[in-house]
């Protein structure tokens, strides 16, 4: 490894610490660090130590005070923001998505919903909508419960639906609502990878940082639609994006991102 | 500053932080672990530690006081609802916490149309903080050593290397911005920001818990 490799990568790593890079530049910084190697022994420590440094350089100022009534504010939203492990909402679309089947992947095989997100998928909102408007013209089959189930997470008024970009064909689109911890990224007409490839999901947090990897998933048959339970809360980054990794995923971005969508954070 | 006068310095100043930085950082881990089981006096607690700080941040960044309210409301709200975000092997608590503060508020200000004319106004001012208006009225254990401690590594910053810092860090702009509003080739941000990062981390790294 030389040390100039070593130099730019704790540039960026110094630059990324202090909220400096652009998200588009986060994507090509979190290739460059995995050809690098994540577990470089020079670049690692510093990475920690940029953090915690850059971290703490908020102290330099003097403290400001907090306005009366801020604290008994924030806890009331927390109480109504509960997390679901400490309290479950056990809504109903949420249990259907969670009997649907061991691989949460919903339909591969053509079906109401895949052909109904498949007659819409060009333009990926109107496509959600088809969905909908598919489920509403009849319902039923052998994926029913997950159609019901995405179809009321659709139709709540606090869900959004935000459409990804595309580089090189295809449309996929993401639908979250803040504050819980499932999205759903629905895709159609993606194109096939190669052989030992997936498309693999990350999450990229505002202001900088590692992104979070987000499940893999195939691009569904011709004529069929994929929908992939997100196990994240999207409003809490600043950019989703897709990129075609080995299958099973990879810990870092490796390609350019065939997909990217901005996120506006809560 | 003289390398001379650094040597002799930061080892006294260590003693002093480190001991009160270990008893600040072991108590903000036992708070995160109890809100971790949904214990509301401990997210109060945390909050009344470093709220002051937060928001001083978040306000630095976004000079808009509702809009860094805000901020600072969402990064604690983030934790509340997801507490295992915070990984104890990668640094202390209260780092974590500010940084999340400042991403979110790096975050508001990219979006903002103004970035340009604050830009202006922020190469015209660059200085680090002064005054502690609030000091008395905020519990922080072992803080205001800590914020002497970083005061003085970035005094001790070359005026070029502090620019670029101020910048990126206090104003929330990007190596690009920060390139087109001083007229610097981009590679020579990027050194400057690791000559400064790297002179700091010699100065503050025996902070690191």
């Amino acid at each position: 490894m030389s040390t100039t490799e070593h130099e730019r990568i704790e540039e960026l790593l110094a630059v990324r610490a202090l909220g400096g890079l652009e998200p588009n530049e986060l994507v090509e910084f979190g290739r460059l660090r995995t050809e690098h190697g994540l577990d470089c022994e020079v670049c690692g420590p510093a990475e920690l130590e940029f953090d915690e440094i850059a971290g703490r350089l908020g102290f330099a100022l003097g403290p400001v005070a907090v306005p009366d009534g801020m604290e008994d504010a924030l806890v009331a939203r927390a109480l109504d923001e509960r997390p679901a492990e400490r309290a479950p909402e056990a809504s109903a679309d949420d249990l259907a998505l969670r009997r649907a089947g061991p691989a949460e992947r919903a339909p591969r095989r053509p079906g109401r919903l895949a052909r109904a997100l498949t007659a819409a998928a060009a333009a990926l909102v109107l496509l959600v909508g088809a969905f909908l408007g598919g489920y509403a013209a009849g319902g039923g089959g052998s994926n029913g419960g997950t159609q019901q189930a995405l179809a009321g997470y659709l139709a709540h008024p606090d869900t959004q639906v935000v459409r990804f970009t595309a580089t090189n064909g295809g449309h996929l689109a993401v639908a979250y609502r803040a504050g819980r911890d499932r999205s759903y990224v629905f895709g159609a007409d993606l194109k096939p990878v190669p052989a030992g490839k997936q498309y693999e999901l990350w999450l990229f947090p505002p202001g900088g940082g590692k992104p979070s990897r987000g499940p893999t998933f195939d691009a569904p048959a011709p004529g069929t639609a994929v929908v992939v339970p997100v196990p994240a809360d999207p409003s809490q980054s600043v950019l989703m994006a897709v990129t075609v990794e080995k299958a099973g995923g990879v810990v870092q971005p490796t390609t350019e991102p065939v997909f990217t969508a901005p996120i506006q954070t809560a | 500053m003289s390398a001379v006068l650094d040597v002799v310095r930061v080892p006294e100043v260590a003693g002093q932080v480190s001991q009160t930085a270990d008893l600040g950082d072991a108590r903000d881990r036992d708070l995160v672990r109890r809100i971790g089981q949904g214990d509301q006096e401990a997210f109060r607690g945390l909050f009344r530690r470093y709220s002051a700080s937060a928001l001083a941040l978040a306000q630095r960044v976004l000079r808009q006081p509702a809009l860094a309210e805000e901020t600072v409301q969402e990064a604690f709200l983030a934790l509340w609802k997801n507490p295992n975000s915070y990984d104890a092997g990668r640094g202390s608590v209260r780092a974590w916490l500010m940084s999340t503060v400042h991403h979110r508020a790096v975050d508001q200000v990219r979006r903002e149309e103004a970035q340009r004319r604050r830009a202006e106004e922020a190469v015209a001012d660059v200085d680090v903080d002064g005054g502690d208006p609030a000091e008395t009225v905020v519990d922080e254990l072992g803080l205001p050593a800590e914020r002497d401690a970083v005061r003085r590594a970035l005094e001790d910053l070359p005026v070029e290397q502090r620019q670029v810092i101020e910048l990126m860090y206090f104003r929330g702009m990007s190596q690009t911005q920060i390139s087109g509003a001083l007229g610097l080739p981009l590679g020579t941000v990027k050194s400057r920001t690791l000559l400064a990062m790297r002179r700091l981390r010699a100065g503050l790294g025996w902070l690191r818990t």
